[in-house]
């Protein structure tokens, strides 16, 4: 009985710290799978990139040979240190640094010629910040807040395998949904294994 | 305990016991892409000259290719029937300059019909089994864009199993209300998780 306990309380409490994880899963992989009918569009959706300045910069002499350091210093400049991807290099006419958002990415361009930053900001959309939210993952990134993100996706998964496990074992307590349980998951294990040897 | 609570019950559990191979599935694969290389590398899946690809056998082809834009399904289908290829669901599309290439989603196989511009020769490839491509491909397969009854089966289980996780999480939080000597410690497991949730939105 004192199993049982456990096993139902962890059956619920990881499902309630969970919640807002597992609910961003499942509204987003609807919403890419429907693209369509939310967005009107068959690709994802994005927003354009709308400026937001443009102002005198001259990046700092010590890290214009590594593409790493220079968007590492632009950005902490900016104010927007965090998960980002580069194009080209520091010393050329557009290095552009984009700083992924879900709330929408801004894209830093720097201008070695005319010496100066220019910075776009892409407009919040639903669609794309559901989107992002599912996609984002892995260790590649090297801040604190993506290597965390990046524990959770890994918690949320060991969750999913515990969810399942106690959930077996909540039902085999309930003699009278025995039964009707066992055609549910002999269904599912059968449909699941043909679309296997299918597809 | 009354007959609606008895349905918020059952409900909750005869979903979970019918999609668990589902659940189950997606847990599993997510691995595949939050450890990069966990099950072997998946980089090479569109370099035809790397070590996992076999080139098996090619032919001289002529395909009405459009100069730019989407390659359409009746030449991904044309390139698949001259590579001996049958598959109910297929696509095209362009690698650089000069390939224009069809395939076919497979969980277990993973095989690529390239038609060279330059030379004119379709050319077949077959890569070696790659569990992350495995486990990719199950966690990715999508639906309804190919006229096939078992690939839109698929997307209706894919969209069942979604919206069976919505009904877990509202049936979870009403039966979890429902407990009244549980809410406290409860609550505070939800607002920690939304609080957790909101800082990583914003800090991402």
């Amino acid at each position: 009985m004192r199993v049982t306990l456990i096993v139902r309380r962890t059956h619920l409490f990881i499902g309630l710290f969970l919640a807002p994880w597992i609910t961003m899963y499942a509204v987003s992989t609807l919403v890419m799978h429907h693209r369509v009918l939310f967005t009107g569009l068959e690709e994802r959706a994005t927003p354009a990139f709308v400026k937001v300045s443009e102002r005198p910069y001259e990046l700092d002499p010590a890290v214009a040979d590594s593409a790493t350091a220079a968007a590492r210093r632009i950005l902490a400049d900016a104010g927007l240190s965090g998960a980002h991807e580069t194009e080209g290099t520091p010393r050329s006419v557009s290095f552009i640094v984009s700083r992924y958002r879900a709330t929408g990415t801004d894209r830093l361009t720097y201008d070695a010629d005319a010496k100066t930053l220019t910075q776009e900001r892409q407009p919040f959309g639903l669609a794309l910040f559901l989107e992002m939210l599912h996609r984002r993952h892995g260790f590649q990134q090297s801040y604190l807040v993506n290597d965390l993100w990046a524990v959770i996706v890994d918690v949320v998964i060991a969750a999913i395998v515990v969810w399942a496990i106690s959930g077996i074992w909540m039902w085999l307590q309930l003699p009278g949904a025995r039964r009707f349980g066992t055609a549910c998951l002999a269904l599912g294990s059968a449909a699941f294994a043909y679309f296997l040897l299918r597809l | 305990m009354n007959r609606f609570w008895i349905l918020i019950r059952r409900t909750h559990t005869y979903l979970a016991l019918l999609l668990f191979p589902w659940l189950v599935m997606y847990g599993v694969t997510a691995i595949g892409y939050n450890h990069h290389g966990a099950f072997g590398t998946a980089n090479d899946l569109y370099n035809f000259s790397g070590p996992n690809w076999t080139a098996e056998e090619t032919w001289p082809a002529s395909f009405d290719i459009p100069a730019q834009g989407p390659i359409p399904k009746d030449v991904a289908a044309a390139m698949l029937r001259m590579g001996g290829i049958a598959a109910e669901a297929y696509g095209g599309y362009r690698l650089g300059a000069n390939l224009v290439v069809a395939y076919v989603p497979s969980f277990w196989t993973t095989e690529r019909l390239a038609y060279d511009l330059r030379t004119r020769e379709l050319t077949r490839y077959r890569r070696a089994f790659v569990a992350q491509t495995t486990l990719t491909a199950m966690h990715a397969r999508a639906g309804y864009q190919h006229e096939s009854v078992i690939n839109d089966a698929w997307a209706v289980a894919v969209d069942a199993t979604m919206i069976s996780i919505l009904l877990w999480v509202a049936t979870g939080l009403a039966m979890w209300w429902q407990q009244r000597r549980l809410r406290p410690a409860g609550g505070i497991a939800l607002a920690a998780g939304m609080a957790s949730f909101a800082w990583f939105v914003f800090g991402l």
